[in-house]
């Protein structure tokens, strides 16, 4: 039976001297639009690049539209872009130059709409790529990989040195591409303020391991801040956001099984506010540890 | 798709190999008219080094500057593609240097008579050079080892000093060969065999390496770029980070 999702990775992990990635386990549905978000380091661009094959995972088995990501490469390259800042067009002089090369190796470019891509993005095809600035160069691989419109377009830190009107340019044209929904974009950042309003999915990662992912509407409903009055240590299955005193704020997973654990210690002045998805990132990402039941689905078994 | 990679990389090159081919048939003639066939035989042998040592340093440059990065983001299989390298680094300056040494020396073997042993000589020695570099390219990538971080300040200077002593000891010995070089009786077959199995060793000890490179380039160039984040202000929102 064809997998529903657009990649799925299992078990990946891959160590250096100081830094250890996963096991990790990463699921993006078909369609989605999968914000990867983590503080720098955490291991979001290992990842990407282990998904699209630069490089060799340690262990673990990649699957992108369900094909094996080593084993199928050339299809799931012909079927997948991947923009990254670490990309580097000096060798080809011109962006013409870079274009005419890259385009050969696709059957369905469209050169038409990557004419159309290079006049919204204001790049010169004559331009010398040697000249090209950092966000300017992430543009040029932007255009590359949306002119093939690729059913699977892996984006890393995209929005690096974008000025506000490229940025929003950007955002259109994945839009655009989105329309069909048989096509996926996962996109990586360390901010999240491009995320939110855009993508639908979002996985959090920190320190090589996945510490939550889901639909973000689900992680938000299924989240609460809880606030309350305790003497002492509050009951597990909660993360400390805030202590002031003996009164305390957490992030909690299935707030309402919490609420009841909470009433069993002997808390007083319960409230429970919704979370936005800056308060679940920090509150994730500053103890680096999943909430017990959160990690692999927004609609785990509750604390 | 592969013969598209190879086609790209010859026309950015080929503005290196025309200036090379036309250096090499002019200063042949000078060589030649100044130094006799003795002179010119070793000028032969020099250049055609010099030309495959050319040739792979601007490999290595691109390789750095995050052009394999983009090889292994087409849709070309990997082992087509290490095969690709191995031809720019290896068969393409071997080759290059056998044409142009034969075009000279047949051109110049009519007015006097030059060793005919001194083409297949600067072939091999062409071969070894760009070998030999090709294998330092692909071993360069053990620099992965560390992390994906660039390597310690002191391994890159160590190597950099056993390059600057290792350059200067070729110097030396060539200065003190030259003699024999100019000489016919020096170059035997088995000196021949020698350069040829010893540039095959280095070309395959680099092609074995060259698929763990692949992924070794990967690293170097995304670590090296990840550092430019670091030099902006730190975003108030991941700060905890």
């Amino acid at each position: 039976m064809r997998s529903t999702n657009a990649i799925e990775v299992r078990g990946l992990s891959k160590t250096f001297p100081r830094f250890r990635l996963g096991p990790l386990d990463l699921t993006v549905p078909a369609g989605a639009i999968y914000g990867l978000v983590g503080p720098n380091g955490a291991g979001k661009t290992t990842t990407l690049d282990l998904i699209f094959g630069l490089g060799l995972p340690e262990a673990g088995d990649i699957h992108v539209l369900g094909h094996d990501h080593r084993e199928d490469e050339v299809h799931v390259k012909l079927a997948a872009a991947y923009v990254s800042p670490n990309t580097s067009f000096v060798s080809w002089k011109y962006v013409r130059r870079v274009i005419g090369f890259i385009r050969g190796f696709y059957p369905d470019w469209d050169q038409e709409y990557c004419e159309h891509l290079l006049k919204r993005f204001r790049i010169d095809p004559d331009e010398k790529t040697a000249a090209l600035s950092l966000g300017s160069t992430m543009k040029l691989g932007l255009v590359l990989a949306l002119a093939r419109r690729p059913r699977v377009l892996i984006m890393d830190e995209p929005t690096i040195g974008l000025d506000v009107l490229s940025k929003k340019e950007l955002f259109t044209q994945l839009l655009a591409l989105m329309g069909n929904e048989d096509h996926t974009v996962v996109i990586s950042s360390h901010s999240l303020v491009d995320l939110e309003r855009f993508a639908d999915h979002i996985g959090v990662i920190h320190e090589g391991r996945l510490l939550v992912e889901g639909r973000i509407d689900q992680l938000l409903e299924t989240h609460r801040q809880v606030s309350f009055t305790l003497h002492g240590e509050p009951p597990p299955g909660a993360r400390l956001v805030e202590r002031d005193g003996h009164r305390q704020r957490v992030l909690a997973h299935r707030a309402d099984r919490y609420r009841k654990a909470l009433v069993g210690f002997g808390a007083t002045g319960i409230s429970v506010q919704p979370v936005t998805l800056e308060d679940l990132f920090s509150g994730l990402v500053e103890r680096g540890e999943p909430l017990a039941g959160s990690v692999g689905s927004a609609v785990g078994p509750s604390v | 798709m592969i013969s598209r990679v190879v086609r790209s990389l010859l026309e950015r090159r080929s503005a290196v190999l025309l200036l090379g081919s036309a250096l090499h048939l002019v200063f042949s003639l000078l060589a030649y008219s100044l130094a006799g066939h003795d002179g010119f035989g070793a000028f032969l042998l020099l250049f055609a080094m010099l030309l495959a040592g050319a040739n792979a340093g601007i490999l290595y440059l691109e390789y750095r500057n995050g052009l394999f990065r983009v090889f292994l983001q087409l849709p070309v299989n990997r082992n087509a593609l290490a095969a690709a390298f191995w031809a720019m680094a290896v068969a393409v300056p071997t080759v290059w240097a056998l044409g142009l040494t034969l075009i000279v020396w047949l051109a110049t073997s009519a007015g006097d008579r030059v060793g005919w042993f001194f083409v297949p000589m600067a072939v091999a020695l062409a071969f070894l050079c760009s070998s030999i570099s090709f294998c330092v390219d692909s071993l360069e990538n053990s620099r992965r080892k560390f992390g994906g971080e660039s390597a310690p300040r002191r391994a890159q200077v160590a190597l950099g000093a056993l390059v600057v002593v290792a350059g200067f000891a070729g110097v030396y010995f060539f200065w003190r060969l030259f003699g024999f070089l100019l000489s016919m009786e020096f170059w035997q077959l088995r000196q021949l065999l020698v350069v040829l199995t010893i540039g095959a060793g280095a070309s395959a000890l680099g092609f074995a390496r060259t698929q763990p490179a692949a992924e070794g380039m990967d690293q170097d160039v995304r670590v090296k770029i990840q550092h430019w984040p670091a030099k902006r202000p730190p975003c108030s929102r991941c700060r905890h980070g």
